[in-house]
């Protein structure tokens, strides 16, 4: 075979983009464990801001707490509707007119941004309902957000799971719940939770939609519903911005970096063991 | 009585018809084949009967069949009339669930609850499959664990544990060795006491070898059906003659 | 032979089910009814024109001038030079993956790729302002290194992992084809790809790069920490400018409920999300229209 220029040069960009993919990846995670790390102390994860400015000493544990409480809260409102919803679309809408207008506002529901969610929070939540800002606001904030994202993922689960149980299931005269509950649930277990989990972090690391409901730079992340929170994104957001410390800015992008990638991480390897599953 | 009976029947998948006029009866404690080229309906005529086809978008039909003198329309809840008649598909599918499991899916359903009753019915739906044999030390394991034959051998105990009276097979043993297959023959013609087996196949060694009457459909119409020694030596039909002797094969 | 119970159950079952995910996927519209709601007095008084073209915003003057011309020119400037950054890197990496990389280097490519989409847009924002926004201000002697471009080529970073997967998926989905076409004419394989394997999955391809554009115009903290936050008309790709999601996040916290520049805000974020479903609805159903063969799903 001959080989021209254009093949030469064309070889090339695909090798160059690909690697460029890998070496910026390695190079944000290796920046921020440079620059990062050496701040990272057991007294930095369990302490509270201290200082002056608040914030040039001392840890970031409320902000972790706060993290978690808003995922785990994101997590309770949007589960059972994203997994009722998602069994609607894989095992009683089918192929219906109204399956097609849920998946066509559930994937539209996935492409808005995020700060509109935020926005229609602020409105509903902190302003009309009078809840301020708080947990409960950003709580809602995120399930709003990670909605879409648990029914796409948790629907693409369901229906990978073999057709033929449901044609058994179904000449045996037993209901589409039985057949759910017993079989076609346990069998997406992995893929579903895989999919609850990625969401998760992608809760974990929205900035936006919690900066105008729930967060505050200093707040005890009691858990209480109806206070303002700490959360990881927002505390590096101001530790950057207001010019407080550079250092913790950059251990805090670490930490919230490692908590969001352990997440992916779980949620690949669970992901990866579901396709093994599907193809018994 | 008759357990199954056609009268009238077409069905379409949009605008192309399927089956067209069929008028057929399958009587209890007998196995029919239905013998016929690819593509011939031979399939929709067994899904029409336990009203799974009609789950396929487009499918409509016309006519009736009543199973055990009752028309299938007339089943309030689909249900009811599935338990009356299982089904048993070509490719061996075992739930994802123990052996056990796997044969108690449908009872459970239907409110069987003590454990002795479901002993009782798990063992007596293996024995008539011939498995209890040979799985009988590992009820509990995964039933995916078993060979094609056994798989298929545990959906016929599967379909036998609801008590049907009425039993369909897709070419049951087309992904199946001979031994296998031998065992599922076996097994069916033991089986035939008490049920009506309606099995379309594709082979016509096997509905010789097990059927006492043969159905063949040919572009969607029922040309004959007859005692099987009688379909396969003296048919009425040229058409019949030609498919038996190996012409359209 | 009855079953008492087991239908019923199954009918409330199933409409629990109906139910939960009809109230559930309507929260999409009762939220942009909300948004419209409280935006309301902005399109009856400043009316849609008017709010579209102003290029001044100065909610709080008397009389309050209000128009985000400057936020959506800021918003499409920055997401479409992102894209310019993103598409030759994220086709060629998708190009890459389908038909080059060695089986190893892909399976640790792929993971990787998964993993930039999970890093959360503060972190990218924030390594943004203080690695090459500093760089910029250093190597050019600028006074302040933010700009469109430098949002610009942060976005880009965080959007092509979702070039590079809708790509490689369209790829991957015309490749049978493909083969069977080319593999006997005796040319490269690299002319086989991008004469016959990119033109029919050109498609796909496209669809990838205008869902990454509804993307980008409706990220907020990179942008907001990139861009510059100014509220001028942008005349480049170097200037600095606010787009609508930086706006929105900016200043929602400091305005009065129920007043002119609360209600701005809402009519901001309507634009916004219009402007975000307006890109995505299109090229579904321009991929719907083009795709009746049925290659990307």
């Amino acid at each position: 075979m001959k080989k021209t220029i254009t093949d030469q040069l064309s070889l090339g960009w695909f090798w160059v983009s690909g690697l460029l993919i890998l070496v910026i990846l390695l190079a944000i995670i290796l920046y921020l464990i440079w620059r990062g790390g050496p701040f990272i102390s057991s007294q930095f994860i369990l302490d509270s801001p201290h200082g002056v400015p608040l914030g040039t000493e001392g840890g970031i544990f409320p902000a972790i707490k706060g993290t978690l409480w808003l995922i785990v809260l994101a997590l309770v409102i949007s589960i059972v509707p994203g997994l009722l919803t998602a069994m609607y679309l894989s095992e009683y809408g089918r192929s219906g007119r109204l399956a097609e207008i849920i998946n066509l506002l559930v994937q539209s529901m996935a492409g808005v941004p995020s700060i509109i969610i935020g926005l229609f929070v602020y409105a509903l939540g902190v302003v009309t309902l009078g809840w301020g800002i708080s947990l409960l606001a950003g709580g809602l904030a995120l399930a709003i957000m990670i909605f879409p994202v648990i029914v796409i993922s948790s629907r693409d689960a369901l229906l990978a799971v073999d057709k033929n149980y449901r044609l058994v299931a179904n000449s045996l005269g037993v209901s589409k719940s039985y057949t759910l509950y017993r079989v076609i649930l346990p069998r997406a277990a992995a893929g579903i939770t895989a999919g609850v989990l990625l969401s998760l972090g992608y809760a974990a690391g929205a900035t936006a939609p919690i900066m105008v409901t729930a967060a505050a730079f200093v707040a005890s992340s009691s858990g209480a519903l109806l206070e303002p929170v700490m959360a990881l994104p927002y505390h590096l957001y101001i530790l950057f911005n207001e010019h407080i410390s550079l250092n913790h800015a950059y251990a805090t992008a670490l930490v919230l970096v490692t908590l969001v990638l352990f997440l992916n991480i779980l949620a690949l390897s669970l992901s990866s063991w579901q396709e093994r599953i599907n193809k018994q | 009585m008759n357990a199954v009976e056609f009268i009238d029947f077409n069905t379409f998948y949009g605008p192309k018809a399927i089956l067209q006029n069929i008028n057929v009866e399958f009587a209890s404690n007998s196995i029919t084949a239905i013998i016929g080229p690819s593509g011939c309906g031979k399939t929709t005529l067994l899904r029409s009967i336990n009203r799974t086809a009609e789950m396929e978008i487009g499918f409509k039909s016309q006519g009736d069949i009543k199973v055990l003198g009752k028309s299938i329309k007339e089943y309030k809840n689909v249900s009811l009339l599935r338990r009356r008649v299982g089904m048993v598909y070509q490719i061996p599918v075992a739930l994802p669930l123990s052996i056990r499991a796997n044969v108690l899916f449908g009872p459970k359903y239907y409110g069987v609850k003590r454990h002795s009753d479901l002993e009782a019915i798990t063992e007596k739906c293996l024995r008539q499959v011939a498995l209890w044999d040979e799985v009988k030390d590992r009820l509990k394991r995964p039933a995916a664990q078993l060979s094609g034959g056994q798989k298929q051998r545990l959906a016929i105990a599967r379909a036998l544990a609801v008590e049907p009276q009425v039993l369909l097979l897709d070419e049951p043993c087309s992904s199946l060795d001979p031994a296998s297959t031998g065992l599922i023959e076996e097994l069916l013609t033991q089986l035939a006491e008490g049920l009506c087996i309606i099995i379309v196949t594709h082979n016509l060694f096997q509905a010789r070898r097990i059927s006492n009457e043969t159905a063949f459909i040919l572009d969607g119409q029922l040309i004959e059906k007859a005692p099987t020694q009688k379909l396969f030596e003296s048919p009425d039909s040229p058409k019949t003659r030609g498919f038996v002797s190996g012409l359209f094969g | 032979m009855t079953y008492p119970g087991t239908e019923l159950k199954e009918k409330i079952i199933s409409s629990i089910i109906i139910s939960a995910a009809t109230v559930s996927s309507l929260l999409l519209l009762a939220m942009l009814l909300f948004i419209l709601r409280e935006s309301w007095p902005i399109w009856s008084q400043i009316g849609v024109s008017g709010f579209l073209s102003g290029s001044s915003w100065r909610p709080l003057n008397t009389p309050p001038e209000i128009g985000i011309l400057s936020m959506i020119v800021s918003t499409v400037w920055v997401a479409g030079g992102a894209l310019l950054i993103a598409a030759p890197l994220g086709f060629g990496c998708a190009i890459f993956l389908a038909e080059f990389a060695p089986r190893p280097l892909a399976a640790v490519l792929r993971p990787v790729i998964n993993m930039l989409t999970g890093i959360p847009s503060v972190v990218y924002g924030f390594l943004g302002a203080a690695v090459l926004v500093k760089f910029f201000e250093v190597k050019f002697d600028l006074a302040s290194g933010e700009s469109l471009f430098a949002a610009s080529l942060v976005l880009a970073i965080m959007v092509i992992p979702f070039i590079v997967a809708n790509s490689e998926a369209a790829l991957r989905s015309v490749a049978a084809e493909y083969r069977h076409a080319g593999i006997a004419l005796g040319v490269s394989r690299q002319y086989l790809t991008l004469r016959i394997l990119v033109p029919l999955a050109g498609k796909g391809m496209l669809g990838a790069l205008v869902l990454a554009f509804g993307r980008a115009m409706g990220e907020t903290m990179a942008v907001l920490m990139l861009a510059g936050n100014t509220l001028r008309l942008p005349g480049s790709w170097f200037d600095k400018g606010e787009p609508l999601s930086a706006l929105i996040a900016l200043e929602l916290g400091s305005t009065t409920p129920g007043s002119l520049h609360y209600q701005a805000l809402f009519a901001a974020g309507l634009v916004l999300v219009l402007m975000v479903m307006a890109v995505n609805l299109g090229i579904n159903l321009l991929l719907n229209r083009l795709q009746k063969g049925g290659t990307l799903t």
